[in-house]
């Protein structure tokens, strides 16, 4: 894939270019212009898919499938030259002619897909399974055209391209992408800032709502002019959300530039709501939550420890409205991997506009919500934000064959009369499903709890899995990119990571490799409950690849500094670490026998002489090992911790920043890129963080 | 000279319109000039406007790189009479000739300069920096038709030289004294990597390799014997070169005696255009017996004449000359050291020398870039410090696919019109 600059940039860079050749004195400009330029980085697209949904386009290929003519009959087969994407899509070599079965045709994303289970088990195969035992659908065929990472833009050109496969009807499964869409189109920032400053986020959230509800209608209307129009029916799932077990990142908890004392306020609320215990004091624990959506309703983490009061007082609506609007906040852009959902307003707008444009709908909310009593959307259902479990799989289904039994045969058929099962996957399809599940879950920053409980379930369904989880844990640790470790290359020769979209996803680009350690740690602690000490062999691995020694080992490496792919959502990252949180982590390893001197280069926002220090902590200790003067210049700071401070194997260094209120300001000129740093200002940043033998200096 | 009348924008304009990248093609225009005639010369001429003293002014009307599309107006086609060559085109002899006709202007221009800077100086040492200073073709015929008896042009005066100004701003805002005036010696001044972090990494992959840790003398005959089989070589050894041009501690090696080996290595490595020549490295003391070069040129950055008495097809350019880089054992004794063990072997003291990283790439810097360039190319060995990988003894398929579906990050300059960022 190769990225070019917007057009845009050309353009400022020749307004430049001509203030420079006219000898202009007019420094602000140009600093502004440069600004402009660097706050600019390019859009990656995915260049690839593109090519891939214009030859759709415009030629015969439907997706990978390329248009084979033999013996006056159309074929459709993969073409070697999408190889790349084959695991994206169904595992399908071929795409017969139709015959004398009535076509189906299956659209969507990644849960369509079934990700983690396919190809071992998939929607397609269960819908199959399900028609079969129904009487005038035992004649019908799915045609699985989901995609994992599917866009809206990219879904209607291949919905368009599909009609050549003469669908009788069409199942659409679709809409935790959509969100992307509305990122993709860009905004006027000057507005987006009048609207803040105006209406706050309440005003950017409405502005946001609006743009997205305008991209749902216009899906809707394409969808309607491709199938309904030439008289193939459409039955449209809305997904549900993991509205329990996916929890916002703190990246997605940063505060934005708040006005009077409203920061405070939302600090000092979040320091009280976590030390309050919620069994125990569930009326303060309730207030501080709520103080919290007072100070920042943009922010999930109040809504979500709001939403554990009402979930222990038995509230359930109260405490889905809140799980709801938390899932939402991601209109607010704060972190650039914020995961797939399907947001309110996508649910309700096409609720309310589906029927005009002749499209059935399937709402899976009303669905989970009548088959488990009204209860809320947890791990029972979900893998993970928005891909389903088997049991979640099923449910699906089951709405949908009936939808579709309806739909083809005009009678009046519910899920209730589908006597069958279904597909029964084996315990090794489960349990791979649970452990992708735990490492989709770690690299997205979900707590511990939820990705040891995947790696139980694991290691419970099939304990074989546990050879697969030793050459995960090997290739993890080691420095080397993981395209290029052994161990990852024996998992891909022997197919073990085909139910993770292949393995492939498992790259990461150069240089940015993390060491999963929230995921190694939950795979020791399950295997130590079943009497499997993996501990010393982990520990020797990391102290091997990692230990600090005589020359310097820079913990802004991304296996130091990161522990998820969440990212701040600019596209110009500067050249040095920032925080925009209150505490920065970062893992150093120790071979046990040595003071560790470390070098520190940074900077706050904050240079009043009554500020708060910054503090540094190790290994969880209460006692900071320094801290240091708030100061907004450059500044060298060096310390050392003692030997017996630290850790053999893993340690973890902590950065306590102090956090105070940042008047909203635009430096240079108005772009996507210093808005966001405006409206969600760094509070820390670091230039190094070296850490070498401290006996050797 | 003032924006935008640069001799780098106009030569930058030719490369563009022969059908090359900007900012990464004009060191083919260099390479493809010598097939040429300078038939062109007047058009060229008719780009700018001389005013003595090698200064000039450039006729924009003929650019267009202010509007920020491309490098050239319409009307440098009305003027050739022809239109642009498209990137992938077939380079016939018209688009050669103004490629000469150009470096023709070229060398004219610079001489003028730096005939007016010596009459106004009297000095007789020459620095040069700059993208332009790159032109070794053009930096030699100055040597050889201005009274300057020595020309210095700083290794990396690209705009990768920007960070040099950079540090001696830091240096001299830092402790208040200018930076100490001492030769640059080498340019080896980028990252290396110990024995224990390669062997590190070796060790996390299924490739199988040699340790040669505690035997240099055998790797480097081993390695030796395998540039006399005909093998090409890639070589990762010490601190990496801070510059274009690899200098033998990121390079790809072979034997420039090999009629074959050109079209070899551009066919399996460089994926480059044929007419490009490859550069020789010769141990600093033998230079004289095979090269018109009566001094040190540790940086690759002139050419000379091809005098030696081996026939050295891999590296002599059509016009007989070539970019030579001498070699020193005081500056990069393992390299200085590996010539000495071919010339023992073969009595060719001269390794063909060129740059270690797949086209569109940058040079290898870490050894795991190193480890991707040997696996989805086909060079045959890599020397990668003390390590020596043999294609020979590893099956690399699989990982060559698995390294297909690499993300990789492009740069983001544009290569239809310089970009000023």
């Amino acid at each position: 894939m190769s990225y070019r600059p917007s057009a845009s940039l050309k353009s400022v860079a020749s307004t430049l270019a001509e203030l420079i050749s006219n000898g202009s004195r007019d420094e602000k400009a140009i600093e502004q212009l440069l600004g402009q330029l660097a706050a600019n980085e390019n859009v990656t697209p995915a260049e690839e898919y593109r090519e891939m949904t214009a030859a759709a386009a415009g030629n015969t290929d439907i997706g990978i499938w390329q248009r084979t003519d033999e013996d006056g009959k159309v074929y459709y087969r993969r073409n070697v030259h999408k190889q790349l994407e084959w695991g994206l899509w169904a595992s399908v070599h071929e795409i017969p002619p139709k015959g004398n079965k009535r076509r189906i045709l299956l659209f969507g994303e990644s849960a369509a897909r079934t990700v983690f289970y396919d190809p071992g088990f998939n929607l397609a195969m269960e819908l199959e399974s399900i028609f079969a035992g129904i009487t005038d659908m035992a004649d019908v065929e799915i045609i699985d055209l989901a995609r994992t990472s599917m866009l809206m833009r990219d879904l209607l050109p291949l919905m368009k391209a599909s009609i050549a496969l003469e669908p009788d009807a069409v199942l659409v499964f679709a809409g935790n992408n959509w969100v992307f869409q509305l990122h993709e189109q860009g905004y006027d920032y000057q507005q987006l800032l009048e609207i803040y400053q105006q209406q706050e986020m309440e005003g950017i959230k409405a502005f946001m709502e609006a743009e997205m509800k305008k991209i749902v209608i216009e899906g809707l209307s394409q969808i309607n002019t491709t199938f309904i129009a030439q008289q193939t029916p459409v039955v449209f799932i809305i997904p549900e959300f993991n509205l329990v077990d996916w929890k916002s990142h703190e990246l997605e908890r940063i505060l934005p530039a708040l006005p009077d004392t409203r920061t405070a306020a939302w600090l000092a609320a979040r320091e009280v709501a976590e030390q309050t215990d919620l069994q125990c004091n569930p009326v303060a624990f309730a207030a501080a939550a709520r103080e919290m959506v007072a100070a920042d309703p943009s922010n999930p983490y109040g809504y979500e420890l709001l939403a554990d009061y009402y979930v222990s007082v038995n509230q359930l609506e109260e405490a889905r409205k809140c799980l709801e609007t938390a899932r939402d906040t991601i209109l607010f852009n704060r972190s650039s991997k914020s995961m797939p959902r399907r947001l309110k307003v996508i649910r309700e707008t096409i609720l309310s506009h589906a029927q005009d444009y002749g499209i059935t709908t399937l709402d899976m909310e009303e669905v989970f919500k009548s088959a488990y009593d009204g209860q809320l959307p947890d791990r029972r259902l979900f893998l993970d934000n928005c891909h389903l479990t088997l049991d979640g799989v099923k449910a699906v289904a089951r709405h949908a064959a009936a939808a579709l039994t309806r739909t083809l045969t005009g009678k009046d058929f519910q899920a209730a009369g589908i006597t069958t099962a279904g597909i029964i996957p084996g315990h090794e399809v489960l349990a791979h499903a649970h452990f992708g599940a735990a490492i989709y879950n770690m690299h997205y920053g979900q707590p511990q709890e939820i990705i040891l409980y995947h790696c139980a379930r694991a290691y419970a369904l099939f304990p074989e899995i546990r050879q697969i989880m030793m050459k995960y844990i090997d290739f993890s640790t080691r420095m080397a990119s993981t395209l290029l470790c052994k161990s990852f290359e024996e998992l891909i020769a022997e197919e073990n990571l085909k139910q993770y979209m292949g393995g492939y996803t498992l790259r990461h680009p150069r240089n940015n490799k993390l060491m999963d350690v929230p995921l190694i740690n939950a795979i020791t602690a399950v295997l130590q409950e079943n009497g499997i000490d993996i501990e010393p062999e982990v520990t020797a691995l990391r102290v091997q690849e990692h230990a600090v020694g005589e020359t310097k080992t820079d913990l802004l490496t991304s296996c130091y500094s990161q522990n998820s792919y969440h990212n701040f959502f600019v596209k110009s990252k500067p050249a040095f670490f920032e925080a925009r949180h209150t505490k920065s982590s970062f893992y150093f390893v120790g071979d046990g026998s040595r003071h560790l001197s470390f070098e520190l280069v940074y900077r706050t926002r904050n240079n009043s002489e009554q500020a708060t220090p910054v503090r540094i902590f190790v290994n969880g200790r209460e006692t900071p090992v320094a801290e240091l003067p708030a100061t907004d210049t450059w500044t060298p700071f060096t310390f050392v911790i003692d030997q017996p401070l630290i850790n053999k194997g893993l340690n973890e260094l902590r950065i306590s920043w102090p956090y105070t209120p940042q008047p909203l300001t635009i430096e240079g000129q108005m772009t996507a890129d210093a808005f966001l740093n405006a409206l969600f200002p760094a509070i820390g940043e670091i230039s190094n963080l070296n850490v070498m033998s401290a006996s050797l200096q | 000279m003032d924006f935008p009348d640069s001799l780098g924008l106009l030569y930058s304009t030719i490369t563009s319109y022969l059908g090359f990248g900007v900012n990464d093609g004009e060191y083919k225009v260099m390479g493809l000039a010598p097939y040429g005639n300078p038939l062109y010369t007047d058009k060229i001429r008719a780009l700018i406007t001389e005013e003595g003293k090698g200064q000039f002014r450039l006729d924009m009307k003929y650019f267009d790189f202010l509007a920020g599309k491309r490098m050239y107006s319409d009307y440098l086609s009305e003027l050739f009479g022809r239109p642009p060559r498209e990137e992938d085109a077939a380079m016939d002899q018209f688009y050669i000739d103004v490629a000469r006709s150009m470096q023709k202007v070229l060398e004219e221009i610079l001489i003028a300069k730096a005939s007016y800077l010596y009459e106004t100086t009297g000095e007789e040492n020459l620095c040069m920096a700059g993208g332009v200073a790159l032109n070794c073709v053009a930096n030699g015929q100055v040597l050889r038709n201005t009274p300057f008896r020595q020309l210095f042009v700083q290794p990396a005066a690209n705009d990768a030289g920007g960070a040099i100004g950079a540090a001696a701003l830091a240096h001299v805002e830092l402790t208040g004294s200018r930076p100490r005036k001492e030769k640059l010696q080498h340019v080896y001044l980028g990252p290396a990597f110990s024995a224990g972090e390669i062997n590190k990494l070796l060790k996390a992959t299924s490739i199988q390799y040699t340790d040669y840790r505690g035997n240099r003398s055998g790797l480097l005959e081993h390695t030796a014997s395998k540039l006399n089989e005909g093998k090409v070589i890639g070589w990762f050894q010490g601190r990496m070169e801070f510059g274009p041009r690899s200098l033998g501690s990121r390079s790809i090696l072979a034997d420039p005696r090999s009629p074959l080996m050109r079209d070899r290595i551009n066919a399996m490595v460089k994926k480059r255009e044929g007419f490009r020549p490859f550069a020789p490295a010769i141990l600093d003391k033998r230079a004289t017996e095979h090269f018109d070069l009566d001094h040190p040129s540790p940086f690759m950055l002139e050419t000379c004449q091809v005098v030696s008495p081996l026939d050295l097809p891999a590296i002599t350019h059509v016009d007989g000359s070539a970019r030579v880089q001498t070699v020193h054992r005081e500056t990069n004794e393992r390299f200085y050291e590996l010539l000495r063990a071919f010339d023992r072997l073969t009595g060719c003291p001269i390794l063909l020398n060129t740059s270690f990283n797949i086209k569109g790439e940058p040079i290898v810097c870490t050894p795991e870039d190193a480890v991707r360039c040997f696996i989805t190319t086909d060079i045959d060995c890599l020397i990668l410090g003390d390590f020596i990988l043999d294609r020979e003894e590893n099956n690399l398929e699989l990982l060559k696919l698995l390294l297909m579906h690499d993300v990789v990050r492009q740069s983001g300059i544009t290569h239809d019109v310089y970009t000023f960022v």
